[in-house]
């Protein structure tokens, strides 16, 4: 193969396996492979010789195009990749208004209830205590006619229970907690892992 | 050799060639294909790829013999990225060598 043929073989393989590449970046391909030539051929080598070390114009247009459907990709999955994170942000916000503020906010009253039932518990158990050892209180219902000492004993329970629920709350509490802050890094992770796909 | 290994080397070379001093695109080839058996050609896509992503620029000289020449000249970023590469590849042939010396005494 000489250099015309070379050459004529190159932009045909470009041509082919580049479809609708720009004319001049075509030649300017091409003026590369030209200018090798005729260095060369001023070096002494022979046309034949150095065409032959250049090798198959196939394989070149292949390469060519391999880091140009790189290039391309890139370009597209930029902005495409924008979009599918807004989109990701977007249906997520939705998702979280509609499916998750619900359950988010009944657990939350469910907890408010909790506490709240837990502070009446050890309030009505103090209570219970003072009334059974003073007496002063007499119509204080759970202490109302038995023994003081036994009033006593069992207003201690009452409160030491209370003060049970309030512990078992807690933890309640900071499981929810870990839970919701788990689920917002989710949320986050999995937007930045569609946006940063570059 | 493995191909990618192979073309990843390759542009490692380049980037060193570069590195040292600016080239017109046959100087590149020469010096490489004087060490790594490769088909010349592939060297060019290699540089387009090279200046696609800003690593190297190119420009227009005159020679003493015939028509102007294109130069290739390393850019900042290519710069950078060459030396990543370049320690890279240090870490990456110590490893191995450690291995070969250890089938040697082993």
């Amino acid at each position: 193969m000489d250099e015309r043929e070379f050459i004529q073989m190159l932009k045909l393989m470009l041509r082919h396996r580049l479809k609708g590449i720009p004319e001049e970046e075509l030649e300017d391909i091409l003026s590369d492979y030209r200018e090798h030539i005729a260095i060369g051929l001023k070096n002494g080598r022979s046309e034949e010789e150095i065409v032959a070390s250049l090798g198959d114009p196939k394989m070149i247009a292949k390469q060519i195009r391999a880091s140009y459907l790189v290039k391309k990709a890139e370009d597209t999955n930029l902005t495409g990749d924008v979009m599918r994170a807004a989109f990701a942000f977007l249906a997520l916000s939705i998702f979280n208004m509609f499916i998750i503020l619900g359950p988010f906010l009944s657990v939350v009253g469910i907890l408010i209830t909790l506490f709240a039932a837990a502070a009446s518990i050890i309030v009505i158990g103090i209570l219970a205590f003072f009334t059974s050892i003073f007496g002063s209180f007499n119509d204080f219902p759970i202490t109302y006619d038995i023994h003081p000492a036994a009033g006593a004993f069992l207003s201690v329970g009452i409160t030491a229970f209370g003060l049970l629920v309030m512990i078992g709350n807690w933890l309640l509490l900071k499981a929810f907690y870990d839970l919701t802050i788990k689920y917002l890094k989710m949320n986050i992770e999995l937007i930045n892992v569609r946006g940063d796909r570059t | 050799m493995n191909i990618q290994f192979k073309k990843g080397v390759l542009e490692l070379c380049v980037l060193a060639l570069l590195a040292q001093r600016d080239c017109y695109g046959y100087e590149i080839v020469n010096d490489i294909s004087k060490k790594i058996s490769i088909s010349e050609g592939t060297i060019y896509p290699l540089l387009r790829r090279l200046k696609n992503e800003g690593y190297v620029t190119t420009y227009l000289q005159e020679s003493l013999e015939g028509p102007p020449r294109k130069y290739y000249k390393l850019t900042e970023s290519g710069r950078k990225i060459y030396e990543n590469l370049a320690e890279e590849w240090r870490e990456f042939a110590t490893d191995v060598n450690d291995f070969l010396e250890g089938v040697k005494h082993g």
